[in-house]
C-alpha cells in the first residue's frame, strides 16, 4: 500500500478514510457516531477541500496506550495509525508528489502551509477511532469568539513543514480512558506548554488517577483498566502528579460558570467542566444520562448587552458569554454549547392546582437530540504560584461596585461600568499596554516599567467600551494583605467617585473587604470639593 | 484636613455635579447609603459562597459518560 493518498474532501470520503483506517470499525459504526455530525459541520465551516491520508503513522499517545493495554490482549491490534491532513485548497496526488520533490513547483510548500487546517489520527480500534486531533478553530467572528489556550503544533508531512494552532483532542477509548481522562489530557496539552510539565498519555493519566481509590466503590469502579470513569478526587490526584495544583469551584449557575471559566481561560488555563447530561429537560420524559467531563477551551461574547447579577446588578464582562466551546470527547474539539433558559414544570403537582414552573439556565450541547448539560463544578489545573483565587478579587470588586453604584445613580448621564476580571501574566499585561491604552491620554511608561509578579488578576472597568480604570492585583500573594500592585486611571467620574467614597471608608458598616479597601486607599485624596461656580 | 486623608490634589468630583450632591457626599445620608450598599454586597457574596461550595456527593460521583 502506498505511503499516502490524496482525496477531494467530501464527507463520504472522510467516512471511507475512517473505515479504511480502522478495519475493526464498519461504515455504519462511523455514521452512528456523534463525531460524524460534528466533523461534517466543522469541515464545512473551515472550508476543507483536500484530504491527505498519511498511512503507517506512529502516534506517541496511542503507542503508549497500545503498549500498556492493547499489546497484551489476546486479539491482535495494530500499533500503527493513519493520520488525515486537511487543506482548504484543492490539489491532486500528482501535484502533491511534485511538491514533495520540489516545494517550489506546482502547489508550493508556502501555499500548503497557509491552507493547512490540521489533522486527525485514526486509531485502529473497534468503534473508538478518533485519536489525537489538532484542528484550526472556528473563525473569531470579529473578536467575539476567543480560544485563549491554544498552542502551536508543528507537523512534518513527508518533509513538508506545516503547523496548526490548536489544542489537541481525542475520543475516549472506554478502556484506558473515559471522558474524564480525555478532558484531562486535553487540558494538559495546554498547561504542559504553559507551565513546562510533562504531558502524559491517556493511559498514564488514568493510571495516576487510579492510585486514588474512589470514595464510593458501589458508584465507581475500583479498577484502573478497563476504566469506567473517574471521580473528582481521582482527577485532582492526576493533576497533582503533573506538578500542578487542583482547584475545584462549584459552578451550578450561568453567572458562576461564565465568571470562573472566563477568568482562568483568559489566563490561557483550560478547565474541566463536570456536569450532568439530561435528555429532554423540561418535559415529562426528562432523564439524567450521567456525569460527563468536558475540557473548556473557548467562549463567545455574543451578547451585545451584559447581564447585571444579583441585587446590586453587578456587571461582569463574562456575562456576555452566550456560547462555551469545549473538547467534548463524545462530540469533537471546540464543540459548541449554548446557554439556554428552560422552564421546568413540576409534573408531580396536583392537576387542579396551578402548575409550578421553575426556570433554570442550562447548556444546550451538540449531542444528537435534546441533551442539556447541567453544570456541577469546574476543576482547574493551576500552577502552584497562582495562589489567590478568582473569588477574592471578584468579591472585592462586587463590593466596590455596590459602593460606587450608590453614588453613580445620582450623577447625571453617567453610564454604569462593566468590570472585566481575569488572570494574566506580567509579560502579557505589558504586551497589551500600548494597544489597550491607545488614545486614553494616560502615561504608559509607568505601566511598562512597573515591577510586577508573574501572575496577576487584572480588573478593567469600561464604560461604553472605553477603559476607565485598570487595577492589577498580585495573584501570588497573601489574600489578607494588600495585593494591589498597579493602578491606571483616566481620572474619569468613576475615579472621582472612588476618591469621594475613600474619605469615608473607615466609617462604612459592615466593614468592607481587604482588597476593596486597598483600592479605595489608592484614591484617597483631600476632601471633596465642588468646582461648580 | 481630615486625619483619614493624605495630601493630594483637590479633584473635581464631577464637572457638572450640583452643589447639593457634593453636600450629600459629606452627609450622614451618604454614609447610610454606602453602608446599605456594603451590606447588600455582603449578602450577595454570601449567596455566591453557597454556590461555590461543592457537595460531597458530586465530588464522589464518577464521571462516566
Amino acid at each position: 500500500m502506498p505511503a499516502f493518498n490524496v482525496l477531494n474532501y467530501t464527507v463520504e470520503n472522510l467516512v471511507q478514510c475512517f473505515v479504511d483506517g480502522s478495519p475493526l470499525t464498519s461504515k455504519e459504526d462511523v455514521l452512528a457516531k456523534r463525531h460524524y455530525d460534528y466533523f461534517e459541520e466543522y469541515f464545512k465551516a473551515l472550508g476543507a477541500a483536500t484530504i491527505v491520508v498519511e498511512r503507517n503513522y506512529t502516534d506517541r499517545d496511542y503507542l503508549e496506550d497500545y503498549a500498556a493495554y492493547y499489546d497484551r490482549c489476546f486479539q491482535e491490534y495494530s500499533r500503527r495509525t493513519v493520520r488525515l491532513h486537511f487543506f482548504k485548497v484543492a490539489f491532486d496526488r500528482e501535484q502533491f508528489e511534485s511538491t514533495l520533490v520540489d516545494p517550489d513547483i506546482g502547489i508550493t510548500e508556502k501555499e500548503l502551509f497557509g491552507a493547512y487546517l490540521g489533522f486527525v489520527v485514526i486509531k485502529p480500534l473497534p468503534q473508538t477511532v478518533v485519536g489525537r486531533t489538532c484542528l484550526m478553530t472556528y473563525p473569531t467572528n470579529g473578536g467575539q469568539r476567543q480560544f485563549p489556550s491554544l498552542r502551536t503544533y508543528p507537523v512534518n508531512l513527508f518533509g513538508l513543514l506545516l503547523e496548526v494552532h490548536s489544542l489537541a483532542f481525542q475520543e475516549q477509548d472506554t478502556v484506558v480512558a473515559a471522558c474524564a481522562t480525555s478532558a484531562l489530557w486535553s487540558c494538559f496539552q495546554g498547561t504542559g506548554k504553559l507551565f513546562q510539565h510533562v504531558i502524559p498519555s491517556p493511559v498514564e493519566i488514568t493510571s495516576w488517577a487510579g492510585d486514588h481509590m474512589p470514595e464510593n466503590l458501589l458508584a465507581a469502579s475500583a479498577r484502573r483498566f478497563p476504566n469506567a470513569g473517574l471521580t473528582c478526587t481521582q482527577m485532582a490526584h492526576a493533576i497533582r502528579r503533573v506538578g500542578l495544583e487542583p482547584f475545584v469551584v462549584g459552578t451550578n449557575t450561568r453567572y458562576s460558570l461564565n465568571g470562573v471559566m472566563y477568568a482562568y481561560l483568559r489566563g490561557k488555563i483550560p478547565s474541566i467542566l463536570a456536569c450532568n447530561l439530561i435528555s429532554n429537560l423540561g418535559t415529562p420524559q426528562s432523564s439524567v444520562l450521567g456525569g460527563h467531563a468536558i475540557a473548556l477551551t473557548g467562549f463567545s461574547l455574543a451578547n451585545p448587552l451584559p447581564l447585571g447579577w444579583g441585587p446590586t446588578g453587578f456587571i461582569l464582562r463574562s456575562s456576555r458569554i452566550e456560547k462555551i466551546y469545549g473538547h467534548d470527547d463524545q462530540v469533537g474539539p471546540f464543540a459548541r454549547m449554548v446557554w439556554d433558559t428552560v422552564q421546568i414544570p413540576n409534573f408531580g403537582a396536583n392537576a387542579h392546582s396551578n402548575l409550578v414552573v421553575n426556570q433554570i439556565d442550562t447548556l444546550k450541547t451538540s449531542w444528537r437530540g435534546n441533551i442539556c448539560a447541567e453544570p456541577m463544578y469546574v476543576l482547574l489545573p493551576l500552577y502552584h504560584k497562582i495562589r489567590v483565587p478568582f473569588s477574592v478579587i471578584h468579591d472585592a470588586i462586587l463590593s466596590l461596585d455596590a459602593l460606587l453604584e450608590s453614588m453613580r445613580v445620582h450623577l447625571p448621564n453617567q453610564t454604569r461600568g462593566e468590570w472585566d476580571i481575569y488572570l494574566t501574566t506580567a509579560s502579557d499585561y505589558k504586551l497589551s499596554v500600548r494597544t489597550d491604552y491607545l488614545g486614553l491620554k494616560v502615561d504608559i511608561k509607568p505601566s511598562l516599567l512597573v515591577d510586577l509578579p508573574r501572575f496577576l488578576w487584572r480588573v478593567t472597568l469600561r464604560t461604553d467600551e472605553q477603559i476607565q480604570l485598570d487595577f492589577l492585583f498580585d495573584a501570588t500573594g497573601v489574600a489578607q494583605h494588600d495585593l494591589l500592585v498597579h493602578v491606571v486611571s483616566t481620572g474619569c467620574a468613576y475615579a472621582q467617585m472612588l476618591g469621594a467614597i475613600a474619605v469615608h471608608m473607615d466609617q462604612i458598616k459592615p466593614p468592607i473587604l481587604v482588597q476593596t479597601k486597598v483600592v479605595l486607599k489608592r484614591f484617597l485624596v483631600s476632601p471633596v470639593q465642588s468646582t461648580v461656580e | 484636613m481630615n486625619a483619614s486623608t493624605h495630601l493630594g490634589e483637590f479633584l473635581p468630583l464631577y464637572k457638572s455635579m450640583p452643589q447639593q450632591l457634593v453636600d450629600w457626599v459629606n452627609s450622614e445620608d451618604f454614609m447610610r447609603a454606602i453602608s446599605s450598599a456594603a451590606d447588600i454586597a455582603d449578602r450577595s457574596i454570601a449567596t455566591l459562597n453557597k454556590e461555590r461550595a461543592v457537595q460531597a456527593e458530586n465530588l464522589y460521583q464518577p464521571i462516566t459518560l
